[in-house]
């Protein structure tokens, strides 16, 4: 079924690639999104509930993606909700706030999540959002983030979703690491397949999958 | 003619209306909220819907004022208090001191459900329980009784909760022009927030609440507004607000089933395209469409569910992918799909044709869904922290039958003493401190004040045994019931009719579920089921359904009933004729 459903779109396009969108609540997940897919920046953001999506097309080189990016609630307790679909994210980014040392020290505990319920493979980037406050409010600095990120052998990017700094970097990054990384999976199993060796295939299928 | 028939409509809510009404939604209003309840008339009709006239009457008359007033100081008003007793750890455990004079008058017997609770006791409950929250090992002070103390409930937890609801007071509504996002406006969803994370601490905050209290104060006054609040977390969806959010996932579940089998082929197209649509709609049910359809038409869907239960929710996200199935058919790429969907929310300005259908639904699925959604909130519970955290979080509820069934405990001390040792380091997970176990005052992070030790010893061992009564007849969405009375029996109203449901199918497919081994409880059901007229009188709501007429029958060709399981807490309650002393 999924595949027939795959083999219908993909005139429209190469890869889906799924990302999520985690960190506490409030540290402005749903405002880079939304700067992102639509390029507008609101103030007063309504609260997400549980878990929301939005859909961006991105050109990468001669390839079409379309990038299937979801928007989670940051309160402690959906976290039941949400750790359900870390599995199915090809990209995980985490977001913190960079006025905010709460989330940032909340980091890890959201690794932690990530370790837990999402795939291996999945790829990671650590983004502190409100970059474009006023010096004498940040409480994260640049160097804290970087250092963090390097911890954990993670990109690291500061953004602002208000003033449309490295919003379209942090994605399009994630995006095409993703795209290479499938790409060389996908070769892989067809190699596989010439081969002819069964149960090789099956795994690789499946990662490519989810 | 359009005047003509809200005026009519007027009229006859009014006449509905009466003086002191029951807990019970008479038909006619059913039918009348379904066509939409006049503004002017809200007021008077949500206190009705919700309930809040019978609440205000046990909790006293002051109730959401005292609680407003308290939860405006600092960390809610939560402070330490110091260990007056002289005890060790007791610096440890903070929590609101009320005096019993306050308490008379606006606080008296509180509690998440504290109302339901003095009157299940029979009124013999109703010099107990002073403060909301009381104060431990306080019994002599001023004949404040000693209440349940929560250990989480303490300075940080109200920090964070103000915290969180102070994040997502300007995040209720898009519309920066609303009244709710005037300073006032603000103060006004603050007051309402704070107040309610203090009636209820086993729900705090949870982030939709804002949504839910921030439109129903742009319909009704304050007060009405947290009485529907409470309402709603409270007896419209059970479980959903409170931290695993067992209610919600289950419900998400249960909407993606139904979704499945009501319209295949919409699931099929979309679950090709790689939408999930059962995690699209699932923050539907959480927030009854508020912020996805147009205030008014969310308010109508709020007010239906307030009288009849949140399968309307359910209905309501059928009736409208229905309504869109060809549109969303046609259309084979993701963007437009989901961009699709959301104008067609935005646009739902037509809430009468939708509720129509939302009707035709509701009617046709409604058994299903009872059972389904039943069924995954179980399948859900299996786990045992699943379990632990549910049961932890029902500490008022706990302890009203845990004394009932401490009275009624049949000399198994012993036995409890032994179980108590031999769990004691394996319970240290819920915050419990070995000299908490020592006293017998905690139990899996329930504090107990009373410093009779027998009693708690005999809690203690019925808390062993429900939890190993729970964990057996958990399996396969059965518990529920027995949950959905542990946790709040007054909610019954909402599940006689699922209850009766699973009874039923459960005798349909006796065969099929022997062989999984329910036999047992379903001989458990079927007791509890003909002690269902007793529990009600006892609760003081609901009607009293008719017993199932196979009951007896089927129960003698099962064989021995196994003593314990929930539903047997219904006849131990039959048999103990004694009114039940604290």
């Amino acid at each position: 079924m999924a595949n027939r459903g795959k083999q219908g779109a993909q005139s429209k396009y190469d890869h889906l690639i799924k990302l999520l969108l985690i960190g506490d609540s409030g540290v402005g997940k749903s405002c880079l999104l939304l700067r992102y897919s639509e390029d507008s920046f609101t103030p007063s953001f309504i609260t997400t509930i549980g878990i929301d999506f939005k859909i961006k097309s991105l050109p990468l080189e001669d390839k079409k993606l379309k990038l299937q990016i979801w928007d989670t609630a940051g309160q402690e307790r959906f976290r039941t909700i949400t750790t359900a679909y870390y599995r199915g994210a090809m990209g995980i980014l985490l977001v913190y706030d960079v006025t905010d040392e709460r989330s940032f020290a909340n980091v890890k505990n959201w690794m932690r999540q990530i370790e837990q319920h999402a795939s291996e493979s999945v790829n990671k980037i650590l983004i502190g959002n409100k970059c474009d406050v006023d010096p004498a409010d940040r409480r994260v600095s640049l160097e804290q983030g970087r250092k963090l990120a390097e911890e954990y052998r993670i990109k690291f990017f500061e953004t602002s979703a208000k003033e449309n700094v490295n919003v379209d970097e942090a994605f399009y990054t994630v995006a095409r690491d993703i795209a290479l990384r499938i790409d060389n999976e996908v070769d892989l199993t067809a190699s596989g397949k010439n081969v002819k060796i069964g149960p090789g295939v099956g795994p690789a299928g499946g990662k490519e999958c989810c | 003619g359009d005047v003509q028939a809200q005026d009519r409509r007027c009229r006859r809510l009014s006449t509905s209306y009466g003086p002191c009404p029951g807990v019970q939604s008479p038909g006619d209003l059913k039918g009348l909220v379904w066509q939409g309840i006049p503004p002017d008339l809200r007021d008077p009709v949500y206190e009705w819907l919700s309930g809040a006239s019978c609440k205000r009457e046990a909790l006293g008359v002051n109730y959401y004022h005292t609680l407003a007033a308290a939860s405006e100081e600092e960390n809610l008003g939560l402070g330490v208090i110091g260990g007056e007793e002289g005890e060790e750890g007791e610096e440890a455990w903070v929590c609101v001191t009320r005096e019993r004079e306050d308490a008379g008058v606006g606080m008296g017997g509180t509690g998440v459900h504290g109302g339901e609770g003095l009157r299940w006791e029979g009124g013999a409950g109703s010099g107990t329980g002073g403060g909301y929250v009381g104060r431990r090992g306080a019994g002599g002070k001023g004949g404040m009784v000693v209440d349940v103390v929560m250990p989480e409930l303490d300075a940080a937890w109200g920090a964070k909760v103000a915290q969180d609801i102070e994040l997502d007071l300007g995040r209720a509504f898009t519309d920066s022009d609303a009244a709710i996002n005037t300073p006032e406006g603000r103060a006004r969803l603050r007051r309402v927030l704070r107040a309610y994370a203090l009636r209820n601490p086993s729900v705090g905050y949870c982030q939709g609440m804002n949504f839910i209290a921030g439109l129903l104060l742009l319909a009704v006054s304050e007060e009405t507004a947290f009485w529907t609040l409470a309402h709603v977390c409270e007896e419209v969806s059970p479980l959903c607000f409170s931290p695993p959010l067992l209610g919600t996932r289950a419900d998400m579940r249960a909407l993606g089933e139904l979704l499945k089998a009501e319209l295949p082929a919409l699931y099929e197209h979309c679950s090709a395209l790689y939408l999930n649509l059962e995690m699209m709609a699932g923050h539907w049910l959480l927030v009854y469409f508020i912020n996805i359809f147009p205030p008014p038409v969310a308010l109508r869907i709020l007010e239906i569910s307030m009288a009849e239960g949140s399968d309307v929710t359910f209905a309501v996200a059928l009736a409208f992918l229905r309504g869109l199935e060809a549109e969303l058919l046609a259309c084979d790429d993701l963007h437009e799909l989901s961009q699709l969907v959301r104008i067609r929310q935005a646009g739902m300005y037509d809430a009468d044709a939708l509720l129509h259908q939302t009707r035709v639904q509701l009617r046709r699925m409604r058994s299903n869904l009872r059972i389904l959604r039943a069924w995954h909130l179980g399948d859900l519970m299996k786990h045992e922290d699943e379990m632990d955290r549910v049961l932890c979080r029902a500490p008022q509820q706990a302890r009203w039958r845990w004394r009932h069934r401490g009275a009624a405990g049949e000399g198994r001390q012993d036995e409890g003493n032994k179980s108590k040792g031999g769990d004691a380091p394996g319970r240290s997970h819920a915050g419990t401190t070995e000299a908490d176990m020592r006293d017998g005052r905690s139990m899996n992070g329930w504090v107990y004040g009373s410093n009779e030790s027998d009693r708690e010893n005999l809690a203690q061992q019925n808390e062993q045994k429900m939890r190993r009564l729970m964990r057996r007849s958990v399996t396969r969405g059965l518990s529920l019931i027995g949950l959905s009375y542990w946790v709040s029996p007054h909610t019954w109203r909402h599940w006689d009719q699922l209850a009766f449901q699973v009874t039923h199918r459960l005798f349909l497919e006796e065969g099929r579920f022997r062989s999984m081994r329910f036999t047992p409880v379903l001989v458990d059901l079927v007791s509890w089921w003909m002690n269902w007229p007793i529990l009600m009188r006892r609760t003081g709501g609901g009607d009293l359904p008719a017993p199932a007429p196979t009951s007896p029958v089927r129960r003698s060709s099962l064989g021995p009933s196994v003593a314990g399981s929930p539903p047997r807490v219904a006849s131990n309650r039959r048999h103990s004729s004694s009114p039940i002393k604290i």
